[in-house]
């Protein structure tokens, strides 16, 4: 009985959530909320959405409680608990072709873009939630990627495997040289400078015709030669880009463990406490804007090799939000966030494109807005944060200050929490 | 030699364009140290409404005061609603959620009203043939435009050092708990400051929409524009703000002309080259004041 007088509903809303999603799933199909204009066919999706998060929070909670013991008692229980979510993952991902037909609005192409994504919010993770550079600039980065493989291709013909050696070392230069003037700029004026990167993308992709081919682009259709699987496209370019986003994400994960990785997040937290200790605060910045814009062009470059087609207008300032949106919701200051953040920005804007072809930028927007009032740390910072309370007995515990202060979703103690 | 002062005459009138969305930038910057991404998209929107309205047969000079007056209390709702609850957060949590203002706002105007361009009247009075002096044209609407900038800008210094109004903001904007601890709301005060922001950048619009045509992505451009002619005049000084908008509307105006390379397509690579050239040697913008940070 006295976890029923203790328990709070303010910590632990997503019980509530879960029951109200619930009644509305079921309750639904009984109504015509559906035929409410605009917004009637959202109220199913968004009801399993929330179900679908109070869920992994209550699973995580459970989880929590039901290995505290074991946990408490080894630390090796916590470690191979982690490799075994990791494991889980790759599975998931490795697998997918099994099962993609039964996942509605997937098909093997979705599922590529989606990782392609996560690549690129993984470079955002870095860059914005442990370095604290906001950045809108990821799609300039992107396009650099997707021109390598166009330019190369229709200049000089270029093998398509090239371009994924030579986009991200391109891409990473260009960030690297951003990032020179980017340390003059603070929070918003960094966001302004690098939104204006951003919008000059597409008229010079169409300023310089000659190489880019103007607005019409580069159609590489059937001419990109894959060394096998020739009958199965798709899924040759989904494990080529799944592998090499397992290769990014063990990369920003060591990053984000090591030196590097505990000087950004000083930098971030208070750069001239950071400075005063001697880290190098102009080389890491410039270093973390190469790392993401090198991701940005691998991504890029993926993307134009998968579309087979590269042209000035899908590179434009909204690309840009989208990537940040997605690494917002993920949480920003995590490095798996961006897998749900990829997945998120595959997924929403199929579904929600059937009510109308501006819903999901609207939907987005909403969705964006309301996680910085209720989760400001994201999906996964959400869980994480989660999964420590309940490693703490599901008391509420007062906030260090320190945490208030930190960046978006800073990340006290870290070292302590069971999963990351 | 004609050209130039033709163009010199245009540019000038983009430029006020610029300075009055630059001027909203700034009134909100000053007083809550945000920069409001969404600011140009809530112009955009705005003058949807007052396409709707002149639609629906309204004459422009009634149609235009409402529009105004709409956009004031949307730009306070915004402020109270949206923005008062991150005030104090992270600047990534404030960037984000005025981006959120953007992409939302930009995605209704095309679920309402469409992708096709629409087209945007004069106001009423304002004849559409030039009049022709010596070897020059002068656009009557390119005047107007001029003269709406100055009666504006004149009113909001009346309000702003001749009211206890515009003492209150002003204070609010300053030194916001001292503020506090005399009695002045100011929380009401930054609201105020975004409606007051929210109506200057939807008169930004309606000006600016019958030259280029209406459409859901016409103020991103100008939004970006209006970025450098605050940086070039100082993200803390309205007037700062207006010089600044009528300046960069020139060396859009000239560059493209006389700048082969820039032509009538890179335009808005002026505006980057504006915005970094400015942060990189005076950050503070022409006619700001150096934010002296103390650790």
């Amino acid at each position: 009985m006295d976890f029923v007088r203790t328990f709070d509903y303010r910590k632990n809303w997503f019980f509530p959530l879960l029951i109200l999603a619930g009644l509305i799933w079921l309750v639904e199909p009984q109504t015509n909320i559906a035929d409410i204009p605009a917004v009637g066919k959202l109220v199913r999706p968004a009801a399993g959405l929330a179900a679908l998060l109070s869920l992994s929070a209550i699973a995580t909670v459970v989880a929590a409680l039901a290995l505290s013991p074991l946990l408490d008692r080894s630390p090796a229980a916590a470690r191979a608990l982690r490799w075994a979510g990791y494991a889980l993952i790759i599975a998931f991902f490795l697998f997918m072709p099994l099962y993609v037909e039964k996942i509605p609005h997937a098909s093997m192409l979705k599922m590529t873009v989606a990782i392609q994504f996560m690549i690129v919010i993984v470079g955002i993770n870095l860059l914005t939630g442990f370095g604290g550079q906001i950045s809108l600039g990821q799609s300039a980065f992107f396009a650099i990627g997707g021109y390598t493989l166009g330019i190369g291709f229709r200049q000089w013909e270029m093998p398509w495997g090239w371009s994924l050696l030579i986009a991200p070392l391109l891409a990473g230069v260009a960030g690297f040289l951003i990032g020179i003037p980017a340390l003059r700029f603070k929070g918003p004026y960094l966001a302004l400078a690098t939104l204006s990167l951003a919008v000059t993308v597409t008229p010079l992709a169409k300023k310089f015709e000659h190489y880019t081919g103007g607005v019409q682009g580069v159609s590489m259709f059937g001419k990109l030669n894959i060394p096998f699987w020739e009958t199965n496209p798709d899924r040759f370019f989904y494990y080529l880009t799944a592998v090499l986003a397992l290769l990014v994400f063990v990369l920003a994960a060591n990053i984000r463990r090591g030196r590097f990785g505990r000087a950004l997040i000083a930098i971030r937290d208070n750069e001239t406490a950071a400075a005063a200790m001697g880290v190098n605060v102009a080389l890491y910045k410039m270093t973390v804007f190469g790392i993401a814009g090198a991701f940005a062009g691998l991504a890029g470059a993926l993307n134009g090799v998968v579309i087979q087609f590269v042209s000035p207008d899908q590179y434009s300032v909204l690309l840009s939000i989208r990537f940040l949106v997605g690494a917002v919701i993920g949480g920003v200051a995590t490095i798996n966030g961006a897998i749900v953040g990829g997945l998120f920005q595959q997924f929403v804007p199929d579904v929600t494109v059937s009510i109308n072809k501006s819903a999901p930028d609207a939907i987005q927007a909403a969705i964006l807005i309301v996680f910085m009032y209720v989760m400001r740390h994201g999906v996964v910072g959400f869980l994480e944060q989660t999964w420590r309370y309940a490693r703490s007995g599901m008391r509420m515990r007062k906030p260090a200050a320190a945490q208030e202060a930190a960046a978006i979703a800073g990340r006290p103690g870290e070292a302590g929490a069971g999963r990351s | 030699m004609t050209e130039f002062i033709q163009l010199v005459l245009a540019g000038t009138a983009n430029g006020c364009i610029y300075g009055l969305l630059a001027l909203a930038l700034v009134l909100i910057y000053r007083s809550t140290h945000i920069i409001n991404f969404g600011q140009g998209e809530m112009a955009m929107f705005s003058t949807y409404i007052c396409w709707s309205f002149l639609n629906a047969g309204m004459g422009y000079w009634v149609a235009v005061p409402l529009t105004l007056i709409l956009a004031f209390a949307a730009g306070l709702a915004v402020q109270r609603i949206l923005i008062r609850p991150v005030q104090s957060a992270p600047e990534l949590t404030i960037v984000i959620v005025t981006l959120g203002l953007y992409l939302f706002f930009n995605s209704l105007a095309l679920w309402i009203y469409s992708g096709v361009p629409k087209p945007f009247p004069l106001p009423t009075g304002v004849r559409q043939a030039s009049w022709q002096v010596g070897d020059i044209f002068i656009v009557p609407y390119h005047l107007f435009i001029f003269v709406v900038l100055i009666v504006l800008m004149l009113a909001l210094y009346v309000l702003f050092q001749r009211t206890k109004l515009g003492l209150g903001l002003r204070a609010a904007a300053a030194q916001p708990v001292s503020s506090r601890l005399v009695g002045i709301n100011v929380g009401w005060m930054l609201a105020l400051g975004w409606g007051i922001a929210a109506a200057a950048g939807a008169l930004a619009g309606i000006l600016s929409a019958p030259i280029v045509q209406l459409e859901p992505n016409f103020m991103a451009t100008v939004l970006i524009f209006s970025f450098a002619s605050a940086t070039l005049g100082g993200f803390d000084s309205p007037p700062g703000a207006v010089v600044g908008g009528i300046a960069l509307g020139n060396i859009v105006a000239l560059g493209g002309r006389y700048i082969e390379f820039i032509g009538t397509q890179l335009d808005i690579v002026l505006a980057l080259v504006v915005i970094v050239a400015v942060l990189l040697v005076r950050p503070a913008g022409l006619f700001g004041r150096q934010a002296v940070q103390r650790v």
